[in-house]
């Protein structure tokens, strides 16, 4: 496959990539923007300066939940973790983003 | 007070920066990251990879600003600057604020105060139902320029003659021997009252009954009533005091009442007996000065207070 710019994750899809990684593993921001473009193969890029105002709106909906923590190679960061709202919401969202995927797979496939 | 204002202004500062320093600490956490990984990954001089990170980033005062606005806190910046420049302005003259504050509180004094008379002036009423309808009645000798004695026959007079008044009380305090179970015998101020005065006052007693005109006749067993704050202090509130007797003076009285809690009618009274208002016992102008003092007027208190008969 030839190299191709990554594509900036939809604005409606971030809070889904975001609580789908958190759902994994508690992770600090930068570990959040790696993860999805690791897992992404490279396609999917969070956008750096729209990552950190969605963990705080996420915060303060209740979905997820911060605290200090130390990283690897010990250094102070906030990691975020998934509340039981979270994974609720996660659910809801996963289910709503396989309609409309399927949605408009359906209509792309119209001949 | 300087520092009342330094903590308010620094109380509402601190929820801002707390949040605002994590903004920092994650923002420069992150850059650290990918700088790192820039070194690492891409083989990057440290320099360039800072370089790359931060423009990957973005400009930091940007975010700062996109996560005020999503706090819903922009407009707090300004509202904290007005704020703080006037705290800072109070405390840079604290004669002047000491100045204001005093004519402030000086002038909300004066003028709850003649609110509270204008008021009470303007539209005075009795504690009661329709308390604005009772009125007094006086005699006003223009030439002492003093409040004459009224007496019984001015009383029944008034009762007679007065078409707009509905009904006419009166009373005057007396002072007797009360001997309460219990303790020695103490004089005490008991307010001598018609029975009309009850009426008049509209407040059904708590127990037993109030005067009726009968009590008022000369020879009547001598019967009196007590209010509610003395009734709890000197007999428990006990309920069967009705039908007791209680002497006062060189007399029995048979108790028939207790009137509700907070009733002192006419002034702070605590024990009622029946004012004997007997005209024909006495001759015109003699007896007790009473106050004729308890008049429900037909109309509002205007028609009645502003009438005035000479004589």
């Amino acid at each position: 496959m030839p190299p191709r710019q990554p594509t900036d994750a939809l604005r409606g899809s971030l809070d889904l990539l975001v609580l789908k990684t958190l759902s994994l593993t508690p992770m600090h921001g930068w570990g959040i923007s790696q993860r999805v473009q690791q897992i992404s193969n490279g396609a999917l890029e969070v956008n750096q300066g729209s990552l950190y105002p969605a963990l705080q709106r996420l915060e303060k909906a209740g979905l997820i939940t911060s605290e200090w923590g130390t990283t690897d190679n010990n250094r102070r960061a906030r990691y975020y973790r998934l509340t039981a709202a979270g994974r609720r919401a996660l659910g809801e969202e996963l289910k709503d983003w396989q309609r409309f995927a399927a949605a408009l797979d359906a209509v792309l496939r119209t001949t | 007070m300087s520092w009342i204002h330094g903590a308010v202004a620094r109380l509402r500062l601190l929820a801002r920066r707390s949040a605002e320093s994590r903004m920092d600490e994650e923002s420069r956490l992150h850059i650290e990251m990918e700088t790192d990984r820039l070194v690492r990954e891409e083989q990057l001089a440290p320099d360039e990879a800072r370089r790359r990170a931060l423009v990957a980033f973005g400009g930091v005062q940007g975010h700062r600003e996109d996560l005020r606005a999503g706090r819903g806190l922009a407009w707090l910046g300004g509202l904290t600057l007005d704020l703080r420049l006037g705290l800072r302005m109070l405390r840079k003259y604290p004669g002047l604020t000491v100045v204001a504050v005093c004519g402030i509180a000086m002038a909300v004094a004066i003028a709850s105060v003649m609110f509270t008379m204008v008021s009470v002036l303007a539209n005075p009423a009795l504690p009661f139902p329709e308390g604005e309808r009772i009125v007094g009645i006086r005699i006003w000798d223009r030439r002492a320029n003093d409040r004459a004695p009224s007496t019984v026959h001015d009383l029944v007079a008034w009762r007679q003659q007065l078409t707009s008044i509905a009904e006419v009380g009166a009373f005057r305090t007396v002072r007797r021997n009360v001997m309460l179970p219990g303790a020695f015998p103490e004089p005490m101020a008991l307010a001598e009252m018609t029975a009309s005065a009850f009426h008049i006052t509209r407040v059904a007693p708590l127990l037993g009954r109030y005067f009726v005109e009968d009590d008022e006749r000369a020879g009547a067993p001598p019967v009196v009533m007590l209010g509610y704050e003395l009734w709890r202090s000197r007999f428990d509130g006990d309920p069967s005091v009705i039908g007791r007797i209680l002497r006062l003076g060189r007399t029995d009285h048979t108790i028939v009442g207790i009137m509700p809690r907070g009733y002192g009618f006419p002034v702070s009274h605590q024990m009622w007996i029946p004012l004997r208002a007997d005209p024909f016992a006495l001759p015109r102008g003699a007896g007790h000065d009473i106050l004729v003092h308890s008049c429900r007027s037909r109309s509002p208190a205007g028609g009645a207070r502003s009438g005035s008969v000479r004589r």
